[in-house]
Parts: C-alpha cells; sequence; structure tokens
C-alpha cells in the first residue's frame, strides 16, 4: 500500500481540520441513553402506545411491558416487583418520602399536636433539602441537617443518631454524594436504627423510617436493599444510561412500610403514583436496570481504572503542591468515577479554568446549581475544603465509555487552559 | 492500521527541531519500533516458566498480548508481543520486550510507563499506550507468578 495521508496517522498531530472531539465527564450530571434502551424506548413508543389499563390487545401489550420493567428494577436493587413505584423521577420519590413520613406521623396514636422531626445530612440534594426547608418555614416539621465530617466526608452514624427525638420520624441520607463522590455509612445506620425503632416501639414512641437517594450509585457499585437495609430507596434512571424517569423502592409499601400517595387520580400503581403510565420511558428505564444487574462490576471496574488513571495524570502534569483532591477522605468510600479536585493559585476558578478547555466538558459541582457565579460550591465547604480552595473545584466525573485515550486528551486540555490563564494573568 | 511503506513514513518524519517545538508526526523512535519491531510473536502459554499478560481492550481500541519466559533463576531469558493499537501503542510494548529481557521478574516489575513515555518521547495524549504497557508486563509476570505457586490466591487478571 503507497503513504498514508498525513492527517490519517492522528498519534500526536494537530490535524488541520476541526478541533479534536470534546471529552464529556460530567457522567454525574447526567447520561446519555444507552443504545439497547433507545431502542427499547423507541419500540414502545411506536408498538406499546395503548392505555396499559384498557382490556384490550393495544393495553395489554404496554402492560406487560410495564411489569416487565417492574420486576427488572426489583432485580436490580434486590427487591420484590410490588417494591416498586414508577415516578416522574428521583425529585418526585425523594418529596413522597417525606411526604409520606409526616403523614404516618400525623396519623400514629400518640403525636397530637407534636411536630414531627426529620433528620438528614448538609450535603444532599437539593430533592431533599428543599421541601424540608420548606415544612420547616412553615412550622409543619423540624429538621436536622446533620454536618459531614470534615475528615471522612461522611455523615457519621454517631453524629445522625445524636440527633434522634421523641419526634423523630424519618432519617434520609443520599447513597453518594454527587459533588464529591463520598459513600455514605447507610447499612450501618440502618442498622443502628431497626435496633433503635424495637426499643422505640415498647415505649409508644413512633418508628424512624430510613430513607435512601441512590441516585448517584446504581451502575457504579453495588445497590441492594436487603444489605441497606432501607425503607425507601430513590432510583434516577438518567444517572444509569437510562431515561428521564425514576421509581422508588419501598419495602412493602401500604403494608410493612407506609407510601402516602402525593397525586390522586385512576388509580394506576395501585393509587400510590396515579397517572397514565409513561410506557415508553418506563421500557427504557427497565433495560436501563437490565443493563445494570448484568453489568454493574464491570462498568465498576472499568470506571475505577479510568478515574484513577485521570487522577495520576493529573498529579504528574500538575505535581503534588499545585493539586488538592477535593474527593479524597481518609476511611471513606467513593463513587468509582468521580474526580473533584482543585489546581491551587489565583485566577483558577473552577469556571474560569472551564471556559478555557477546548476539549473538555465537566461542571464544578452539581449541575442544578450552575447559575451560583463564582460562589464555590456549599458541599465542599460543609466538608471542610478552605474557601479559596473550594473555588478552584472542578468535578469530573467519567462513564463507561471513557477510556484512558480521553484522560489523556483531557489533561493536555486542562494544562493548556491553566497555562493560558497563567499568561493573561490573575483576575 | 494499514502497513506503512517506507516513503509513508518518511512523510510523516520531519526534522527535528529540538525538545521545546511540537513535532508533527511521530517521532523517531516511535517509527523505527513500527518499522522494525522487536520480539513480535508468541511463546508456548502452556509452558510452566512462560508469563503471559493479555490487557486493554478492543472497544478502547487498545490490546496488548505480552509474553516472557522465565529461566530457572528468575531473569526472564525471552519476550515476544502482539499488539493491537495505534503506532505509540506498538513501540511501547515493543520497547517493553526489549527492556524485559535480561531481567529478574522484580526488577522488570520497576519499569514504569514514565520511562518508556520518556524513551519513546510519546506526546501527552499517547501516555495512556505506555501505561498500557506497563500494564502488560505486570499482568504477564503476575500470570507467571501465579503458575509456579497455583495455591496461592492471586486477584484474576482482567482484560479492562
Amino acid at each position: 500500500e503507497g503513504a498514508a495521508p498525513p492527517g490519517a496517522m492522528g498519534a500526536g498531530t494537530e490535524p488541520p481540520g476541526p478541533a479534536p472531539s470534546s471529552v464529556y465527564l460530567d457522567y454525574n450530571a447526567t447520561t446519555p441513553l444507552a443504545p439497547e434502551v433507545a431502542q427499547a424506548l423507541g419500540e414502545a413508543a411506536c408498538q406499546a402506545w395503548g392505555n396499559p389499563s384498557s382490556a384490550h390487545p393495544a393495553g395489554r401489550k404496554a402492560k406487560e411491558l410495564i411489569a416487565g420493567a417492574r420486576e427488572s428494577l426489583a432485580r436490580m436493587v434486590g427487591g420484590r416487583p410490588e417494591d416498586v413505584i414508577f415516578t416522574s423521577g428521583g425529585t418526585e420519590a425523594n418529596n413522597m418520602v417525606i411526604h409520606t413520613a409526616l403523614r404516618h406521623f400525623r396519623e400514629s396514636k400518640g403525636q397530637d399536636g407534636a411536630t414531627p422531626h426529620i433528620i438528614t445530612s448538609g450535603v444532599e440534594h437539593d430533592s431533599i433539602r428543599l421541601p424540608l426547608e420548606q415544612l420547616v418555614k412553615e412550622s409543619l416539621a423540624e429538621a436536622t441537617f446533620v454536618p459531614v465530617s470534615p475528615r471522612s466526608g461522611q455523615a457519621e452514624v454517631d453524629d445522625v443518631l445524636a440527633a434522634v427525638r421523641p419526634t423523630t420520624c424519618l432519617v434520609s441520607i443520599m447513597l453518594a454524594n454527587n459533588e464529591t463522590g463520598v459513600i455514605m455509612p447507610v447499612s450501618k445506620l440502618s442498622q443502628h436504627i431497626h435496633v433503635l425503632n424495637q426499643k422505640r416501639v415498647a415505649e409508644g414512641l413512633p418508628r424512624i423510617l430510613v430513607h435512601t437517594d441512590a441516585a448517584q450509585m446504581i451502575g457504579k457499585g453495588r445497590v441492594d436493599v436487603q444489605e441497606l437495609g432501607v425503607d425507601y430507596l430513590t432510583i434516577v434512571g438518567h444517572k444509569f444510561y437510562g431515561p428521564r424517569i425514576g421509581a422508588l423502592y419501598v419495602r412493602g409499601p401500604g403494608t410493612t412500610t407506609p407510601l402516602h400517595p402525593m397525586l390522586f387520580g385512576g388509580g394506576q400503581e395501585r393509587s400510590f403514583r396515579p397517572g397514565t403510565e409513561n410506557t415508553p420511558m418506563i421500557a427504557g428505564l427497565g433495560k436501563a436496570a437490565e443493563l445494570v444487574s448484568r453489568n454493574w462490576e464491570a462498568y465498576e471496574a472499568h470506571m475505577r481504572d479510568v478515574r484513577d488513571y485521570l487522577e495520576a495524570r493529573l498529579e504528574a502534569s500538575f505535581g503534588k503542591q499545585r493539586l488538592h483532591f477535593n474527593s479524597k477522605f481518609t476511611g471513606s468510600k467513593r463513587l468509582c468515577n468521580t474526580c473533584n479536585f482543585s489546581i491551587l493559585g489565583p485566577g483558577l476558578q473552577g469556571r474560569r479554568v472551564l471556559a478555557h478547555c477546548k476539549t473538555l466538558l465537566a461542571s464544578v459541582g452539581a449541575a442544578c446549581h450552575s447559575e451560583k457565579g463564582d460562589r464555590p460550591s456549599s458541599i465542599l465547604l460543609s466538608c471542610g475544603i478552605p474557601y479559596e480552595v473550594a473555588q478552584n473545584a472542578l468535578r469530573l466525573s467519567v462513564g463507561r465509555d471513557t477510556t484512558r485515550a480521553d484522560v489523556d486528551l483531557v489533561v493536555q486540555d486542562l494544562v493548556q487552559a491553566v497555562a493560558q490563564l497563567g499568561e493573561d494573568g490573575a483576575s | 492500521m494499514a502497513a506503512l511503506g517506507r516513503a509513508g513514513a518518511a512523510l510523516l518524519l520531519r526534522p527535528a527541531r529540538g525538545a521545546a517545538g511540537p513535532a508533527l508526526g511521530y517521532h523517531k523512535k516511535v517509527v523505527d519500533h513500527y518499522e522494525n519491531p522487536r520480539n513480535v510473536g508468541s511463546l508456548d502459554r502452556n509452558a510452566k516458566n512462560v508469563g503471559t499478560g493479555l490487557v486493554g481492550a478492543p472497544a478502547c481500541g487498545d490490546v496488548m498480548k505480552l509474553q516472557v519466559e522465565v529461566d530457572e533463576n528468575g531473569r526472564i531469558v525471552e519476550a515476544r508481543f502482539k499488539t493491537f493499537g495505534c503506532g505509540s501503542a506498538i513501540a511501547s510494548s515493543s520497547l517493553a520486550t526489549e527492556w524485559v529481557k535480561g531481567k529478574t521478574v522484580d526488577e522488570a516489575l520497576k519499569i514504569k510507563n514514565t520511562d518508556i513515555a520518556k524513551e519513546l518521547c510519546l506526546p501527552p495524549v499517547k501516555l495512556h499506550c505506555s501505561m498500557l504497557a506497563e500494564d502488560a508486563i505486570k499482568a504477564a509476570l503476575a500470570d507467571y507468578k501465579l503458575k509456579q505457586h497455583p495455591k496461592k490466591e492471586e486477584p484474576e487478571q482482567k482484560a479492562n
């Protein structure tokens, strides 16, 4: 064969054409649909459009798909199909749990007039934090936001237990934090609450319900509701290559564990969450769950390998002195794919660095907080990270298809961005 | 990757402009390993004194198989490689086979990807190739060690 044209070789060359395509490293914000999920979704949209509540074949077909998806989700988290309620997403699922805890407290005997108390961490997603803040504002509940330990980045079990009051009705701690990647000690906490509940019931005190928002953990590590010992678990489709709906796992809804609906209507989802079902999305979610059940260990191993390689390359390129890893805490496990770090120095605020990147697509923290300007993440600050370091934070989260080659491109991009910012002078 | 004739290689080779300037095209050391690869081939993977490491994944575009033959004194006397990947990946694994020969198992485990990258003057975007070559060496030596002590519980080597 003859000589290949110069552009085709690629290695180490800057081709004269368009810049290398971007590398998306913001998988904690959202993930694309897996091809199999898009296919399942599309097929359901075209072929199973009937109303699942209808008796005729068009409806029955949709009903079967939904039943299949429900089983798939149950299998993914180690529960039973009857424990899965489909919702519009994580926000709705989280709100349902809080709503249920309050209703359950009010309906429990011996609580007349008392204000229910809810315990959560100081680093939760807004869909837990804001409903609680609203309830406190309206004097409908009291809330304790247990700060995370600056040493471990976790909401420590002892700190949570210390916050328990006679009026406590719910403890909600996220399974893995979206910004730092720290995994919280939910199993251990559940065990302690279970023991505590036995004593409380004997004393006539309300049972403490246990919830975990597992949005960031599914597809990145083991999620088993028997192991976790929780009463409720939030499932979010668009974090594990699924569509933009979610589900709530409830251990025996209406029987073992209370579940009170927020919406009233046509009786779907056993009246826990009525509304004509979103069959295509549910089918897609079921397929995404299937992929996770089959492959989560391989996904975790791969993402951990690529993330560790990213951290090694960052350290090699910027040097230990210039870099601070905000997601490394002693004694804590962390998500396999998250790397939160700050390049130290003036003028290197996270947003500025990202603006000067030509390849890297990432964020400085939770996507839903992106309008906050240059103020650093409150989650990092509450983990004890100094203000100037938190300001420079970058959150990179790798995905199932991220390669080490992508990492090399991104690190080079960051090096050039920082060099450029250095030339432009401090802001 | 298509076979490249001498003319093609010459097209890509630019005169060296010193360490600072960005060179367009492959470094001549990489081209050399590509055109005159050392130790391509296979050893008998069933032989007790042969360790085989298989790393990478076709989906990532890089797969390396590296094999070592170790003598009674724990010294690597022979090494072979086969690589599916870019020129830098081929050069990294070819260099790896050159470097492990003559070393003891423990000495070979000390070979770092940064040394390989430095020797081949790999650009930043190709550093992962040298990392994979280091993984391949470690995988081959781990396989060899496992074969000497089959009862020991060793973690499974995975091609990632």
